[in-house]
């Protein structure tokens, strides 16, 4: 009796286990296609543990100039429906005015963080703390542009009229460009990258969101987004 | 019995270290047990969100394809290496060598991709990642001397190597310094490799879009903040910051078209880089490398 409920629980572990560890290659082994142009392996490529219901994230950059294929393959066990959606992600300067609005939006973002992991991101990579910290240093520093760029430290005119106090915020957004949703959840796509950009692969599994325990295995497998990518063929004379 | 309850306690233990394996380095996850509770669900999957910062042998291609010459000075000495004595700096340093092992695989510096390929075999060693350079792997650089494409694709292989070898333990901090370590000295050598600056050269423009890059490297960092380390880095990394924020990104209407089966995203961002501040984005970069690798 004993020896069967220890082999029942180190097999437990086991598939546990292996179905972590299997998944860090799985892009590499199922996801690549045979069709369209060869493409250079891109190392932002990822495999992931993904339980049914479940979306996952992965930011990437996509870099002007190049062309892309992103492919996705999972395990049957989690279903062959895999939703990926497009987002482009960008920092939008809140102006002063909008600024009361602004709160309340911030507010209502953190209050769903839960539900949409993007609105933890209410910090900003350069701005907001950056602002604080260096604004003033910034400002002697690099002062004919660093202000010009509304999407980095803010605009001269929220600097130059009222100084630090009126410290300029961002809110980061996303732009939907691709859900294969709209096109029979369609496992690749090449896309040209026309400016660079930062993206956000957004992958959502199908099923019912009923938890994830640690010994429902057989709703958990692994997904993998495999990015590729070759120099854009310039076209015409 | 007795053995049933100690194999339960052990595969406890276990689940629970699995369980924290899978909160890897570059992936964050997100609880979502409150608002799923509020639907009255009282155990939801959690969403995932992952950084995965591109390996180093990318901007080596490109900067290759473009013209730019090697110069191996630029690499960290491998007798560094016995300096490095505290996990952080050895973490740092280790991302530093992997990215000097694909810059010398990239332009076929044989002598000096054997010698990174022994200095990046101790250094992870060093800091418990044995897994990162088989035997197998060095038979297969001996093998592949005279081929560059498979150097630097074995090249990039110790990357993901170290980076799996990381996510797969949870070591966290490492793999978050690790990263900081290779994307700094890719950076270092391409800013270093300008001899003069033309804002429209694909090389510099290649240097101005990793703003791109660095957000998502920061954003990724500054999320394992509370580790000495990782605070000492983000401290060290403002600088770099700064001078990435300086930079005007014109910002194109998101735009989707198609031909030929194939979408064009439009939109994305023209990121511009002054000559002054390409001086000072150089200057960053050389002090946060100079204190890595010295």
């Amino acid at each position: 009796m004993k020896y069967s409920i220890s082999f029942i629980l180190s097999s437990l572990f086991f598939i546990g286990l292996s179905a972590q560890s299997d998944c860090r290659y799985f892009h590499r082994k199922n996801c690549v296609t045979e069709e369209g142009v060869e493409m250079r392996y891109d190392s932002q490529s990822k495999s992931a543990v993904m339980a049914k219901g479940q979306s996952s994230e992965f930011h990437l950059v996509a870099y002007k100039g190049l062309d892309y294929r992103l492919s996705i393959c999972s395990d049957e066990v989690i279903g062959d429906q895999i939703q990926l959606k497009i987002f482009e992600k960008d920092r939008v300067l809140i102006k002063p005015e909008e600024l009361v609005q602004e709160t309340v939006y911030e507010e209502e973002q953190i209050t769903n963080e839960a539900t949409d992991e993007y609105a933890d991101e209410t910090y900003d990579e350069y701005a907001e703390d950056s602002y604080d910290d260096y604004s003033e240093e910034t400002y002697s520093d690099y002062s004919d542009d660093a202000y010009a760029d509304a999407y980095s430290y803010g605009s001269a005119e929220a600097v130059g009229t009222a100084g630090k106090k009126e410290q300029p915020k961002f809110k980061l957004v996303k732009e939907l460009l691709y859900d294969n949703a709209e096109n029979s959840y369609a496992k690749s796509l090449e896309f040209t990258a026309e400016g660079t950009m930062s993206l956000v692969l957004e992958i959502s599994v199908p099923g019912e969101t009923s938890g994830m325990s640690k010994l429902k295995i057989k709703e958990t497998g692994c997904v993998g987004v495999l990015v590729e990518h070759v120099k854009s063929q310039k076209t015409g004379f | 019995m007795r053995n049933i309850f100690i194999i339960s306690i052990c595969f406890g233990f276990l689940v629970a270290c699995a369980e924290k394996q899978a909160k890897t380095d570059q992936e964050v996850t997100v609880d979502q047990a409150k608002s799923q509770a509020k639907e009255g669900k009282t155990e939801a999957p959690k969403r995932k969100v992952f950084y995965p910062i591109a390996s180093p042998e990318q901007m080596f291609d490109f900067i290759s394809d473009n013209g730019v010459v090697y110069q191996k000075e630029l690499i960290n000495p491998a007798e560094n290496r016995k300096a490095y004595v505290e996990s952080a700096e050895k973490a740092l340093n280790l991302g530093v060598y992997i990215t000097d092992l694909s810059y010398a695989a990239a332009y076929q510096d044989l002598e000096s991709t054997i010698d990174l390929y022994q200095t990046v075999r101790a250094l992870g060693s060093e800091i418990n990642i044995d897994e990162m350079m088989s035997d197998e792997m060095m038979k297969q650089v001996s093998d592949n001397l005279q081929n560059k494409d498979s150097l630097a694709i074995i090249a990039g292989r110790s990357y993901f190597k170290a980076v799996d070898y990381l996510e797969e333990n949870g070591m966290q901090t490492k793999l978050a310094l690790l990263s900081v370590g290779g994307w700094i000295e890719g950076l270092y050598i391409s800013v270093n490799s300008i001899d003069e600056f033309d804002a429209s050269s694909p090389t510099i423009q290649r240097i101005a879009d990793q703003k791109v890059t660095f957000a998502n490297l920061y954003t990724y960092v500054k999320r394992q903040a509370g580790n000495v380390a990782i605070d000492q880095c983000l401290k060290d990394l403002e600088p770099i910051r700064r001078a990435f924020g300086a930079l005007v990104e014109q910002k194109e209407a998101a735009q989707k078209t198609k031909s030929k089966g194939k979408l064009s995203f439009g939109g994305g961002k023209q990121i511009t880089i002054t000559e002054a501040q390409f001086n000072s984005l150089k200057e960053a970069v050389n002090a946060y490398r100079t204190k890595i690798v010295e």
